[in-house]
């Protein structure tokens, strides 16, 4: 049996949620992507989600054709990270979002 | 190698449907744009050709088309002139004696968003019909994982606005649009449908046991919306009619023109 102050803490908290704003939206709804483009030496990536929020502190991994890592970063609040060009083209970029949101591109061509 | 395959397999699909369609008559007309891939997910995808045409879609019969008065596209709000990139192609149906005039395109989806393409053909002087023919036609193709720019409209004279988003379509799913003339919903419009039987997926040819299956036909409601089930894989076109308020000359009479808004989305088949 559920003691009754509990369910009015558990009340308080929703309506204090709902109050606060917090979006309701389904969180696995929206796929999440990853693009990128090389420019002037520079490798920039965007992280969006399907509905074009940027996907914000998004785990970035570069690995080269044969799947070795070569470098890791983090998306912006714009969902952007760049990146030096080091080594040779294709890059295998991978986007984890975390909640099962993943994403891998390759970037293959210098001129996108 | 590619193109050989499909020129061969159209070929095979044409003759076949040749000699399976029963004669009947020429119906619905349809402009087409109908791109390689309607989704793009890597960039070594995103070098497309687009085919435009003016064609019976299901009994594969092409009329000439002149070159068209404007191919473009819209991405993220911009619009781009693409008409210069037109080249000319003859293309023949199975049956027809003569070669027609189609139109191709290259064009790189290189930046993540929605690409709708869109197509200002010439006046087509239909002589059965006594009037002539004006498509304006659209088609999706969808980039790198972002779903913005589908639902808006290009801004033609004539135009269907999907309500369904138009690609990721499965067979049998619905599609649902509004039909815009001048930009206003256009009340209880005629909605012609048709299956594109050259569909690089279409496994075996449509044989239509009577005229009426050739066509689908739907009608919008009060505001313009109309719905569709489209029960197979391949390429579908919505045809949407409506009669100009101005006419056009031809030997010295003033002609009745039919404007039509087109769109195309493609379905796949679970698998």
């Amino acid at each position: 049996m559920i003691r009754r102050p509990i369910v009015h803490i558990i009340a308080a908290y929703l309506l204090l949620m709902l109050l606060a704003g917090t979006p309701i939206r389904p969180a696995h709804a929206h796929g999440v992507s990853l693009f990128a483009y090389l420019d002037n030496g520079m490798v920039y990536t965007e992280s969006y989600f399907s509905d074009g929020r940027p996907v914000v502190g998004g785990k970035v991994t570069v690995a080269d054709r044969h799947q070795k890592p070569l470098i890791h970063g983090e998306t912006d609040k714009q969902g952007l990270w760049s990146f030096p060009l080091s080594g040779a083209l294709p890059l295998v970029i991978t986007l984890d979002a975390s909640l099962g949101h993943r994403h891998t591109f390759t970037l293959r061509q210098a001129k996108q | 190698m590619h193109r050989v395959s499909a020129l061969l397999r159209t070929s095979i699909l044409g003759l076949t449907a040749l000699f399976t369609i029963p004669v009947m008559p020429a119906h619905a007309h349809f402009g087409a744009i109908i791109p390689r891939a309607d989704i793009v997910t890597q960039s070594e995808e995103g070098n497309l050709t687009l085919d435009i045409a003016f064609l019976h879609p299901l009994e594969q019969q092409y009329m000439e088309m002149a070159r068209p008065k404007q191919f473009g596209v819209l991405h993220r709000g911009k619009q781009t002139d693409l008409t210069a990139s037109l080249r000319p192609v003859k293309a023949k149906g199975p049956g027809q004696n003569n070669w027609f005039t189609r139109w191709e395109a290259e064009y790189a989806i290189s930046r993540p968003g929605d690409y709708t393409f869109f197509v200002q053909p010439q006046p087509y002087w239909e002589e059965a019909e006594d009037s002539f023919i004006l498509h304006y036609t659209k088609v999706c193709v969808h980039g790198f994982g972002l779903e913005l720019g589908w639902d808006t409209p290009v801004g033609l004279p004539t135009e269907i606005v999907p309500l369904t988003r138009p690609y990721g379509l499965w067979t049998a799913n619905l599609f649902t649009g509004q039909v815009l003339v001048n930009g206003q919903p256009a009340p209880f419009a005629e909605v012609e449908v048709e299956y594109l039987n050259s569909s690089p997926d279409n496994p075996s040819p449509i044989q239509p046991p009577s005229a009426p299956y050739v066509t689908q036909v739907v009608k919008a409601d009060s505001n313009g919306i109309f719905s569709y089930a489209m029960p197979r894989q391949g390429w579908w076109g919505f045809a949407a009619l409506s009669p100009a308020e101005w006419t056009l000359p031809h030997d010295g009479k003033d002609k009745a023109v039919e404007l039509g808004a087109v769109y195309w989305v493609h379905t796949a088949d679970m698998r």
